[in-house]
């Protein structure tokens, strides 16, 4: 899993070796054919062994001490989704209610963080779809049309390099009205891969997706919100005169 | 701002390759061969190089916008509470 990095110590473009930072570890995504392997420990996978033998109150007692210390992670995932307390309650409280209940199913020693996130995630967007007036609108997940706009992009000339700096001028409360006018599924692959640092194939598992659909809303996700906050930078003046 | 060997962006080009890569690349993906010859690239390729500080710093701007919050404390006392009346109520 990718390491936090807060990001004000983030001076690019010249220092190449922090752009690098964080490309060590993880298999080749281009892997495709190994999306979705490898991912039972967050499936609501068979008991083992220790659920067969512990009774209710032990199981109760390990929730309690495993999966209670997620609450702030969660509530603060549920808080950037919904982006009110009330619902961010609900959703965390629905999340750990429904957590509890499926217990027994947790394969103890897996990843109960992603595991939890997986249930938070149904339940949100379950939630936001109920919420709805008009038909969800579904993205399309598509690899080539991916790889097509990832050329179309980086052909359509240069940014000058005042306007990524004036990235970093950007309010925290402009960042978060970007992130909830993206779509709820762009908007937790983006909040999953940056905030949590989750790897591509948690994600996928979490959102019980193909790890081509995690890049995918990874990537029109991310392309929306730098499009919205370049517009905002460039409304505020940031850029300046460049340099 | 100049390009590296004047076919940025064009199929094929390790400009490309860069472009493809530039997430997988951030989000600490791709493996390290891989990641070697696309450092290799920026460092000869300041579009490039500038694409992926403007990511980069998109990234950033999100990790820091969502600062994690301490859920109310009343929120953990009725979880609590719920988990067991739920005991109570599935016992056999």
């Amino acid at each position: 899993m990718a390491t936090k990095v807060p990001a004000a110590t983030f001076v690019v473009p010249a220092d190449l070796s922090r752009l690098s930072g964080h490309a060590v570890s993880g298999g080749d995504v281009h892997k495709q054919a190994d999306a979705g392997q490898g991912l039972a420990s967050v499936e609501m996978a068979p008991t083992d062994s220790i659920t067969d033998v512990e009774t209710e109150e032990q199981r109760a007692a390990r929730f309690e001490r495993d999966a209670l210390p997620y609450l702030d992670t969660l509530y603060s995932a549920a808080l950037r989704m919904t982006r009110n307390p009330a619902d961010a309650e609900d959703v965390t409280q629905e999340t750990y209610v429904k957590a509890f209940s499926k217990f027994h199913t947790f394969t103890a020693g897996t990843n109960l963080k992603a595991w939890l996130f997986r249930i938070l995630t149904n339940t949100y967007i379950n939630t936001y779809r109920k919420k709805q007036r008009e038909p969800f609108w579904a993205p399309t997940d598509d690899l080539d049309d991916w790889q097509m706009a990832h050329t179309q992009a980086y052909s359509t000339g240069e940014l000058r390099s005042a306007e990524a700096e004036a990235l970093d001028l950007i309010t925290d409360d402009a960042v978060i009205d970007a992130m909830a006018s993206i779509a709820p599924e762009f908007r937790m692959a983006v909040y999953l891969a940056d905030v949590e640092g989750f790897s591509y194939k948690e994600i996928a598992s979490i959102m019980d997706t193909p790890v081509g659909t995690v890049m995918s809303r990874l990537h029109r996700g991310r392309k929306l919100l730098r499009g919205m906050l370049q517009v905002y930078a460039r409304e505020q003046g940031f850029d300046g005169d460049g340099s | 701002m100049t390009t590296c060997d004047g076919t940025h962006g064009s199929p094929g080009s390790q400009c490309s390759e860069a472009a493809a890569a530039v997430y997988p690349y951030l989000d600490g993906e791709l493996d390290a061969r891989v990641a070697e010859r696309i450092l290799g690239h920026l460092e000869q390729c300041p579009p490039c190089l500038h694409q992926y500080a403007v990511e980069q710093r998109v990234k950033a701007l999100v990790q820091r916008a969502s600062a994690c919050h301490g859920a109310p404390e009343s929120l953990r006392v009725t979880i609590r509470t719920q988990i067991t009346s739920i005991r109570i109520t599935y016992r056999p």
